[in-house]
């Protein structure tokens, strides 16, 4: 299985070495420090559960696969040689990776084929869905390329069945893994709701559109734009309760509808669109442009977050009730880190609302400086620029 | 307003929604990867020998052969991938009982590359008693024991491969021995007569040669003597594509601020890790742009290592840590692992390095009791044991 065409010259240099060998003692050289360079070699599993099937990508260096079925003989390898090789590429790998769920073996369907770069190694990418004979609920894997030609070859395997993340090291010593792709009600309320947190908290984008949507709630704005301080806690809480809950209900909208595939805008789009609502609301801040009744902003503009956060969540394919879990409880997730983020906004503010440019300069600053920030992120997202 | 202000630039330069993937490249020509054995002589014979064994598995001679071939590339090449290989050729002759001593002293240096020396001893002590001629067996041993700081058992090991083959390699394996335990001035002269008296062996072997140099270079260059960057450049040019050899003539120009010739020296070999290391601090000291992506390659390849399980360069990603990094405590934690299990020249010094920069010089207390019970010369590494000068940075480890 080595090598692609017979090589005369090799054969030759062969003889030529071994003569050589005869006789002489032949030190391995063994220097003070023993191993010296480190890159074994390792593959990259990816295995995405879906209801009936596995999406996987696999990542395998492209001197392994030329070791082991031959790309071109003088080693320069180009996106062209692996392409000339693809069905020869799919035909000595797929073999070596047997994916049982649903009662028998997921069946590979057709492999695109991209490449990669990881710390300066090339890769090849083969992508392929392998579609399973029943419901996935326990995945079997078994794995076994290279090891006959490199036993200190290791597939990393990635396991995703929703919100749940599995990670295990595939050797010649432990070449199968079972994994559990069912998730109880209790544990894809929990774990949706921490992915919900974690978005917000992870994602500097919602939290500056929070953080500039509160700035002001503890003022009351008069005519010419200009702010005037509240007297009493009580009244700015609510409002700002009724702003951040017009946020919730208008992504939870968004959320499940783009989850449920009844609209599909393009991420950049609304990636995009979300960087656009931080610079109008920061731009409000500073010159009214917007309705004055401010949960009616976060109404509109949570409808265009809720899209955004359905490509944090990603298809689910989930049976009903534990989609209805699972989006439930990532909403609840995202309100409680909201509920948070205000919680330390509106306080300060209501502390600091009477102190001496405050309302005249605080605040346009910093909205102007989170509106510049968000034009940047804006022009990255759309126009792929800087 | 400081963090603030961080926060920002944090966030300009990341944006939460961009991130790298796999590509469909532009064109057919589009080179991926270079091979790099396919540029090697050995790499032909090999796969021609491959061959032959793959239709031939219990063919031992051929077996070896392989293996010690792949194991010399490996070495040559800097790259662990041979050593895989060489065990896949040994597979049918699994470690135990009715092992040849062929394979088990070949099973043994693999073993020892990828740090399991504990399995490396027991498998050498076993070819030394299956077959006593093997001076390899002897070497190996010896190479072992100097790198846990066993320094008595290295010597005896060189003793015995003394009394197998006479030559420069037994002199240099006692002499690198005696240049750890407080005869550093002895140990040079000794491998200067020592090469001097073997020319024939030197050239005839000239791996053996630049090893000796190497040593020497390393000696002198520990104990403060100008006459180390004579002997790198004497080995260098013997072998100019050693990786071993690279590495060290790369720490000493980075301790003598030569950035700019270690970047000359090592911008077209950035596969094998300990090599990218150097650049990478290479790069980052004289502030060029090419440090950003070195250094997140080297990240890559340590992760990747970390989900491998792997813990062979715990020294190398403690270096890392610390100097490309700033996180002392990560380098210290990773420079204390490290000293379990390696305790050279090298592994003292990054471990002196981090517990001064972690605060906690007491940390390195291990690598002061070493320098005390040898009677180790080396003045860089008292000064750093004794708090008398602050750790170089970017320096050798």
């Amino acid at each position: 299985m080595i090598g692609s065409a017979p090589m005369p010259d090799a054969a030759r240099a062969l003889h030529h070495l071994l003569r050589l060998q005869v006789g002489v003692l032949c030190l391995l050289i063994v220097l003070s420090v023993p191993a010296f360079a480190h890159s074994s070699s390792s593959s990259y599993l990816t295995v995405v559960k879906d209801t009936d099937k596995l999406s996987v990508q696999w990542e395998i260096a492209l001197r392994d696969l030329d070791y082991a079925i031959g790309l071109n003989p003088t080693g320069r390898i180009t996106w062209g040689d692996l392409r000339a090789r693809a069905p020869a590429i799919a035909s000595y790998t797929l073999p070596r990776l047997r994916l049982d769920a649903g009662g028998g073996r997921c069946r590979p369907g057709p492999v695109t084929l991209l490449a990669d770069e990881r710390g300066g190694t090339g890769y090849a990418v083969l992508r392929f869905i392998a579609r399973c004979p029943g419901q996935v609920h326990q995945v079997g894997i078994a794995y076994s390329l290279m090891f006959d030609l490199d036993p200190q070859h290791r597939a990393l395997l990635d396991f995703i069945a929703g919100p749940s993340f599995h990670v295990a090291v595939l050797s010649p010593d432990r070449p199968r893994v079972a994994l559990d792709a069912d998730v109880g009600l209790g544990r894809t309320f929990f774990d949706f709701g921490r992915v919900g947190v974690d978005h917000i908290l992870s994602g500097p984008d919602h939290l500056l559109f929070i953080a500039i949507l509160l700035f002001p709630a503890m003022f009351r704005r008069v005519n010419a734009g200009a702010w005037l301080p509240v007297r009493r806690f009580f009244p700015a809480f609510l409002e700002t309760t009724k702003i951040l809950s017009a946020f919730t209900i208008a992504h939870a909208i968004t959320v499940t509808a783009a989850v449920l595939g009844w609209v599909n805008v393009p991420s950049r789009l609304i990636e995009g669109a979300i960087a656009l609502t931080i610079v109008a609301t920061a731009l409000d801040n500073i010159v009214p442009i917007l309705p004055r009744r401010r949960w009616t902003i976060a109404f509109g503009f949570g409808l265009i977050h809720g899209m955004g956060f359905a490509a944090a969540l990603g298809p689910l394919a989930l049976p009903p009730l534990p989609l209805a879990v699972a989006l439930l409880s990532f909403n609840l997730g995202v309100e409680a880190a909201q509920i948070a983020a205000a919680s330390i906004v509106l306080p300060l503010g209501f502390a600091l609302r009477n102190m001496h440019g405050y309302s005249a300069k605080f605040i346009p600053g910093a909205s102007g400086l989170a509106g510049l920030v968000a034009i940047v992120w804006f022009m990255q997202r759309t126009l792929q620029i800087l | 307003m400081h963090q603030l202000s961080v926060m920002l630039v944090w966030t300009l330069l990341f944006d939460p929604v961009a991130q790298a993937a796999p590509f469909l490249p532009n064109s057919d020509s589009q080179v991926l990867e270079q091979v790099p054995e396919a540029l090697d002589s050995a790499g032909g014979v090999l796969r021609a020998m491959n061959r032959k064994l793959a239709d031939d598995r219990k063919n031992l001679a051929l077996a070896l052969q392989v293996a010690r071939l792949e194991i010399g590339l490996s070495r040559r090449l800097g790259d662990p991938r041979f050593l895989g290989r060489a065990e896949a050729a040994l597979a049918p002759w699994p470690i135990g009982p009715p092992t040849p001593a062929d394979v088990l002293l070949l099973r043994a240096v693999i073993l020892q590359s990828n740090h399991d020396f504990a399995g490396s001893i027991t498998a050498l002590q076993r070819v030394v008693a299956l077959k006593p001629g093997s001076a390899q067996a002897w070497l190996t041993l010896a190479a072992v024991h100097q790198a846990q700081a066993e320094y008595p058992s290295a010597l005896h090991d060189c003793g015995q491969f003394a009394d197998r083959t006479l030559g420069l390699a037994p002199d240099i394996c006692t002499a690198s021995v005696m240049a750890l335990t407080g005869h550093a001035q002895l140990a040079l002269r000794a491998m200067g007569i020592s090469l001097s008296q073997n020319q024939a062996e030197a050239r005839a072997q000239p791996a053996v040669a630049v090893w000796a140099i190497t040593v020497q270079a390393e000696t002198a260059d520990r104990v403060g003597e100008p006459a180390a960057e004579r002997y790198y450049q004497a080995a260098l040019r013997l072998d100019a594509t050693d990786p071993y050899l690279l590495a060290a003539w790369s720490d000493w120009l980075l301790d003598h601020d030569r950035p700019r010739d270690v970047i000359a020296l090592l911008s077209g070999l950035t596969r094998i890790d300990p090599l990218l290391l150097r650049l990478a601090l290479a790069e980052r000291a004289i502030g060029d742009g090419q440090a950003a992506t070195h250094i997140a390659d080297l990240a890559a390849r340590f992760e990747t290592s970390r989900l491998r399980g792997e813990t062979v360069h715990r020294r190398e990603e403690a270096r890392f840590a610390l100097h490309l990094q700033q996180q002392p405590q990560r380098a210290l934690q990773l420079a204390k692992a490290n000293w379990t299990v390696q305790r050279e020249p090298a592994d003292a010094r990054i471990l002196l390095e981090a517990a001064l920069a972690a605060g906690a010089p007491r940390d390195a207390d291990p690598v002061r009791l070493w320098l005390r019970i040898n009677a180790v010369e080396a003045p860089r590494l008292t000064a750093l044991a004794d708090g008398h000068i602050k750790p170089i940075s970017g320096g050798k480890s």
